[in-house]
């Protein structure tokens, strides 16, 4: 896509370069052994790599949370924000910078809870960007909290009796919004899933909502592992317009239901059913829309040198003059 | 010129015109009341306008219903505007109306009630209503002619519905411009420039309309021709220079274009919402984007995330907007992005007094962030100021780093007044950030151990890729666990106010460079200071003021000018205690916020005279409080001096 | 509609490329004004101003002791600083141009290739220039390698990041002009090349710039321009006089994802008899012309069984019929070599 944005003076330089991954390696990741970020983070700079995007044209923004690390852990340029606002600031540098290439990391607090309304907007707002949210159900870095996702009746710090209410669901409640252009689901420890979804939600012109099943070994060690152990517990909704069982998937999920990502009414039903005993989780795309208007490309304007500003500030001054 | 009187003008007495004279005066107040919709705030306008191309000072304010739709022929109703002309530049909206224009008795009732007008104000009034149809219409015509009775003002009655009549059909399109006659007649107005005024008001409209609205102008001028016995002369000081007439949201919103910024955010909040309006008209024109967000946290977050990208970026909002935008404040403070907060300051706390004026974010604006947050504080004076902040304010944003907040209020917002036309520069829209490799081991936050000072890089810069992040962290900006990190960090962030105080000029003292008191002031008041000074030197006393522009840093020398007078006093518009209230201490009296700021700052105690009532100050109030502080020999004992 | 109109309509269709591309110079004018700006040296008057800092600065900022906390830039030497002036005026005649420079109008002897080229590479010296101050800057211009950046830079050195932000063209040309052999080099990147044409106009000449991403249409409806505003790649239109009948209308639009059938349109087709000579286009020029969309669009229906040149060997079984088509013409006319 031609976009503007991008300096002249820095399209002059040659960029004849093969990147490779360690292009994108950032200081070692600093969290849990076995945390469901480390496999995300691999994926991401898989996918940079395999688009060979430049990491200087990468901005990674994140909330706060153990996701919010994220960006001190990839050689891009990154926003490590405030709790819940990843997404204003996402929006402001697609918004100014659309030659970027630009990516929210949240967690399922930062996200759906504090950062609800930013969530709501900018899936409406649908401006280019990956937004990934990082879902384990629970508040780590401030050690075990409900969280929106937690699922009804879990002991935490704050209810230790049992969360009070059931969960909040991301995707019906993203996939209710308007102007919903890109709505997928996929899990860290299905590695392969997880570049195929994040390579379809880069590629999807648009806000891509990606939430990513993630477990958290130190607190929620249980929460998905029947589903780890036992692929029987997972439906994949394969599409070629989606994603597809590629990579060896297909040989260990023999649960596959093919869901043309087009079909919204469907897609709210599929997920209207997530989680419920007798349902599995589904991972895949549920819903893309290429049609809808894209906030950043719609709002572009030719640049304007300085000389031509101020030519037409005169003119507008002209209308002011006494 | 400062009144010729040597009295002061506290008794609410004007300059009265009598019969068959004209009367020569330096200052004159008038204003148009009518309901919503009949046109007055056109009528004033196009007087304010032509009376600055005439080349008389003006400063008109607009007299805004509470309500969207109010009910017709209720005081809540009354919208309009307000002019106050001068022989030379009008730097505030001055004291008392002298001359009224009212289309009905209830809205000049609501005016009256506010005690607005002057004691003997002249009075002209729409007198259809006297001998309306309608019984209940006349009882509130008798009710409210008694109650304005009992004033001393001088009422005449216009028959302005009859007039109109003669020219078209319906009056109530183009009542305004029979009463514009009646201005143009009585201030003695150029009728080719209201004509020409008039035709570019409505020149996408048919030529019929047009006409019309000329031929009621000149009704309006014959009839007062006739029946009015008087006229009032400001003669204009002839001024060569350019001028353009607008108010300070519009100035904002110019300034926003002349300082090249490319991207302004916004969430609608009154008083500042019509700086969006305008630019949301302008904005693509010149290249810009004005996002408007979900919500006062996003506006922040977004603008924050453009200026990290590139070109600083600008939000604009009033006093709750900023309580909800602080984090990102912070956010932006911690790793250095620049960026550009606008507050049109109204009355708080809370929802307060949204169309109303105040200066009460000062100190929020200057401490209301958690954790030690230093930035950039500046208050435009003027209109004029409002357009040149922003320039100022992204060069310094960009050059420190940092966060500038630029206090206007909503006198300055609404306020509308001819100042030296602008000559934009392209020096003043600043470049786009470079986007050249960084050279190898230069850390994003490349301090200068003496400044604080460093290089910003802007992603596209290959080499350059770091996280910013709002925790504690190195030159790398990478996390720090380190006590001598924090420290040094903190440090390096705070320097840059220390540098950028280094570059900044003593401000310069308006009167006298030293005497009995000092009265200093920050933001839109100074005109009304200023006004309020001069007539106090001219009785006699020997008072000063100054007035601040940059509030953090504070400019240098303060300590040495308040050392040079007896005593120093703010004026403001925020709550101050009353030193003889109830209760009230030294020690416990709670201080205008300038004041607060400039005695811990200065150690000098410093007094304050403050008021909160709604409404930009009036330079007799401020006059009050000198000759309270200098000619009440009990005041002048207890509150001390500087010695 | 009088061919001002139609070349106003051909200026439409491509005002977003036009857009990008003075986008992209706006840009580079203000920062590399910004560049030199760091390194002017104030003097005379202009010692203890600094007029960046705003009107509100006056009497407020000392502007000596601001420049002095300010660290220095890396300064440029003399010689550098007087290419990137000199970049910097080719920039600022590049944008100046305006309209014009995406603008051409050829006489019936022009070389429309040559032309074209001539122009991209005039309205190159805007990234000739950015190269010259990215040279400059880090001290790796060489005269003899980089001398001519700012007179002359033809698309051939334009990197894919430029190609990007390619200008488009609009060229105003009579019929006999209309030579498009060549020009299948020049349309590539995101360039976009609408050609006005005037009076007689050959059949098909279009169609040999067929390939799987190239847009390209032939018609005499404005409208039918429209396409070529959404569509990322090359484009290539012919648009002719209003009710030409003697010339085909087609639509090859990439954006139609999958195989030829679905890309090409042929909205109207001349027959063989109506064909006329026009300049050195003769007629059976034109007939074979023809002949290749007829087999083009024939090559899309299922099967193709009259043994056309195209599509009819066996052994490219799989491949897109464009492709075949493309290396069909080029054998045809010499230049295999190319393929590949």
């Amino acid at each position: 896509m031609r976009t503007q944005g991008c300096s002249l003076l820095r399209r002059a330089q040659d960029q004849d370069r093969v990147l490779e991954m360690d292009d994108y390696e950032g200081p070692q990741a600093r969290w849990c052994p076995g945390c469901g970020d480390h496999s995300i983070l691999a994926a991401t700079e898989r996918l940079l790599k395999n688009e060979q995007i430049a990491p200087e044209e990468t901005v990674v923004v994140s909330g706060i949370g153990c996701s919010g690390r994220f960006p001190h852990h990839i050689d891009t340029y990154g926003f490590h924000a405030i709790h819940g606002r990843a997404l204003p600031v996402a929006t402001g540098v697609k918004l100014h910078r659309p030659d970027l290439n630009v990516f929210a990391v949240m967690g399922d607090g930062d996200c759906i809870s504090i950062g609800a309304g930013h969530w709501i907007h900018a899936t409406r707002y649908n401006a280019d960007m990956v937004a990934m949210m990082f879902d384990n159900h629970i508040y780590g870095l401030t050690k075990k909290q409900t969280s929106p996702t937690t699922p009804q009746g879990y002991a935490t710090n704050t209810q230790p009796h049992g969360t009070y209410l059931p969960p909040m669901n991301p995707l019906t409640a993203t996939l209710g919004v308007s102007n919903v252009s890109f709505v997928a689901q996929t899990a860290e420890w299905v590695p392969q899933h997880l570049n195929a979804t994040l390579e379809a939600a880069h590629h999807h012109e648009g806000f891509s909502f990606v939430r990513i099943l993630q477990r958290c070994p130190h607190y929620t060690s249980e929460m998905f592992l029947d589903a780890v152990r036992d692929p029987d517990r997972i439906e994949l909704l394969v599409h070629p317009d989606g994603v597809e069982a590629g990579g060896g998937l297909s040989e260990i999920y023999e649960h596959r239901r093919r869901h043309d990502p087009s079909d919204l009414d469907f897609a709210r039903r599929l997920a209207e059913k997530e989680g419920t005993d007798a349902e599995r989780i589904r991972l895949g795309v549920y819903y893309r829309d290429e049609s809808r208007p894209v906030y950043d490309r719609i709002r572009s304007v030719p640049r304007r040198s300085a000389e031509e500003r101020v030519q037409t500030l005169e003119e507008e001054l002209d209308r002011h003059a006494v | 010129m400062p009144p010729q009187s040597t009295t002061p003008r506290s008794a609410r007495s004007t300059s009265v015109p009598t019969e068959g004279e004209t009367l020569r005066t330096d200052h004159h107040t008038v204003e148009v009341v009518s309901d919503s919709g009949e046109g007055a705030q056109t009528c004033g306008r196009i007087f304010g306008t032509v009376s600055a191309r005439m080349g008389n000072g003006v400063w008109s304010v607009e007299i805004i219903p509470a309500e969207i739709e109010p009910p017709a022929r209720t005081p809540a109703g009354a919208s309009g505007n307000r002019i106050r002309l001068g022989s030379e530049e009008v730097t505030n909206w001055g004291d008392y109306s002298d001359l009224v224009v009212a289309f009905n008795e209830q809205v000049l009732l609501s005016r009256h009630r506010l005690g607005v007008l002057a004691d003997d104000a002249t009075i002209l009034i729409e007198e259809m209503w006297a001998e309306d149809d309608d019984e209940e219409v006349r009882e509130a015509w008798d009710a409210a002619m008694e109650e304005l009775a009992q004033a001393d003002y001088r009422i005449i009655r216009v028959p302005m519905e009859e007039e109109c009549l003669e020219v078209v059909e319906d009056p109530r399109k183009g009542k305004n411009m029979f009463v514009l006659g009646l201005l143009a007649h009585l201030y003695e107005r150029d009728t080719d420039l209201i004509e020409d005024a008039i035709t570019r008001k409505f020149a996408h409209k048919a030529d019929a309309i047009t006409e019309s609205n000329i031929a009621l102008l000149h009704r309006g001028l014959d009839w007062a021709e006739e029946n009015l016995p008087f006229r009032i002369e400001v003669p204009p000081t002839a001024d060569e220079g350019e001028k353009v007439v607008m108010n300070g949201n519009q100035a904002v919103a110019l300034g926003t274009v002349a300082a090249g910024f490319e991207l302004a955010s916004m969430y609608p909040i009154t008083p500042a919402s019509s700086i969006s309006h305008y630019l949301g008209r302008i904005f693509e024109d010149y290249g810009g984007i004005l996002h408007q967000a979900e919500d006062e946290i996003a506006a922040a977050g977004v603008a924050l995330g453009a200026s990290f990208s590139g070109k600083p970026a600008v939000t604009f909002t009033s006093g709750p907007g900023v309580a909800l935008k602080t984090e990102f404040l912070g956010l932006a403070i911690m790793t250095e992005t620049p960026l550009v907060l606008v507050d049109v300051q109204r009355g708080g706390p809370s929802t307060g007094l949204p169309t109303r004026v105040e200066q009460s974010d000062l100190l929020a604006s200057l401490y209301g962030q958690p954790g030690d947050a230093p930035h950039v504080v500046i208050a435009p004076a003027t209109i004029e100021d409002c357009f040149h902040a922003m320039v100022t304010a992204r060069r310094i944003a960009e050059t420190f780093r940092a966060v500038v907040m630029i206090l206007s209020d909503a006198n300055l917002g609404r306020g509308v007044q001819p100042f030296p036309r602008p000559e934009p520069e392209v020096a003043w829209q600043g470049s786009p950030p470079d986007q050249s490799a960084v050279p190898e081991d230069k850390p994003p936050y490349d301090w200068n151990e003496r400044t604080g000072l460093s290089q910003r890089f802007v992603p596209g810069q290959a080499g350059g890729q770091f996280s910013a992040t709002g925790l504690a962290h190195d030159e790398e900006s990478v996390v720090a666990y380190d006590y001598d990190l924090n420290q040094h960090a903190s440090e390096m962030r705070s320097r840059k106010l220390a540098v950028l105080q280094s570059t900044l000029t003593p401000p310069e003292v308006h009167g006298e460079d030293s005497g009995d008191l000092l009265v200093v002031g920050w933001g839109s008041t100074k005109g009304a200071i200023e006004e309020a000074v001069d007539r106090a030197r001219e009785e006699g006393l020997s008072v000063s003021s100054l007035h601040l522009t940059f509030l953090s840093p504070l400019p240098p020398g303060l300590g040495e000018i308040f050392g040079r007078f007896d005593r120093v006093m703010t004026a403001e518009i925020n709550y101050s205690d009353d030193p003889d209230a109830p209760y009230i201490t030294e020690e416990n009296r709670r201080r205008g916020q300038l004041a607060t700021l400039l005695r811990s700052t200065t150690l000098v105690d410093v007094d304050s005279w403050s008021r909160v009532l709604t409404e930009p100050l009036r330079p007799m109030q401020v006059h009050g409080a000198i000759r309270d502080r200098l000619l009440d020999e009990s005041r002048a004992a207890t509150t001390g001096g500087n010695g | 509609m009088p061919s001002d109109d139609r070349v106003e309509r051909a200026l439409e269709a491509v005002a977003e490329d036009r857009d990008v591309f003075r986008s992209a110079v706006a840009g580079a004018v203000d920062e590399v004004g910004g560049l030199l700006e760091k390194q002017r040296v104030p003097a005379g008057e202009d010692r203890g101003r600094d007029s960046s800092l705003g009107q509100l600065a006056e009497g407020r900022i000392d502007p000596e002791r601001f420049a002095s906390v300010l660290e220095e830039p890396g300064g440029l030497d003399p010689g550098a600083t007087e290419l990137v002036e000199r970049a910097h005026g080719v920039l600022e005649d590049v944008h100046r141009a305006g309209r014009d420079l995406f603008r051409l109008d050829l006489g019936a002897d022009d070389d429309l290739r040559d032309r074209v080229a001539s122009a991209l590479a005039r309205a190159g010296r805007a990234f000739g220039a950015a190269r010259t101050v990215d040279l400059a800057r880090s001290n790796r211009f060489r005269e003899e390698v980089h001398g001519d950046y700012l007179d002359h830079f033809p698309q051939a050195m334009w990197n894919s990041e430029e190609r990007g932000v390619a200008p488009p063209m609009v060229v105003r040309l009579p019929g006999e002009a209309l030579r498009p052999a060549g020009l299948a080099e020049v349309v590539d990147g995101s360039l976009k090349l609408v050609l006005v044409v005037e009076g007689e106009a050959p059949a098909a000449p279009l169609v040999r710039l067929i390939t799987p991403g190239t847009l390209v249409v032939q018609t005499d409806d404005p409208d039918a321009l429209a396409p070529i505003r959404e569509h990322d790649g090359p484009a290539v239109a012919a648009l002719l006089p209003q009710g030409t009948e003697r010339a085909a209308r087609f639509l090859h639009d990439p954006a139609a994802e999958g195989t030829l059938a679905a890309r090409l349109t042929v909205e109207g087709l001349p027959d063989r008899d109506d064909l006329r000579p026009v300049g050195r286009c003769t007629r059976s020029q034109q007939a074979e012309e023809i002949g290749q969309l007829r087999a083009l669009a024939a090559d899309a229906a299922p099967a193709s069984e009259n043994g056309g040149p195209p599509g009819a060997s066996g052994d490219e079984e799989g491949e897109d019929p464009a492709d075949r088509l493309a290396g069909w013409l080029l054998r045809q006319s010499g230049l295999e070599d190319l393929e590949g």
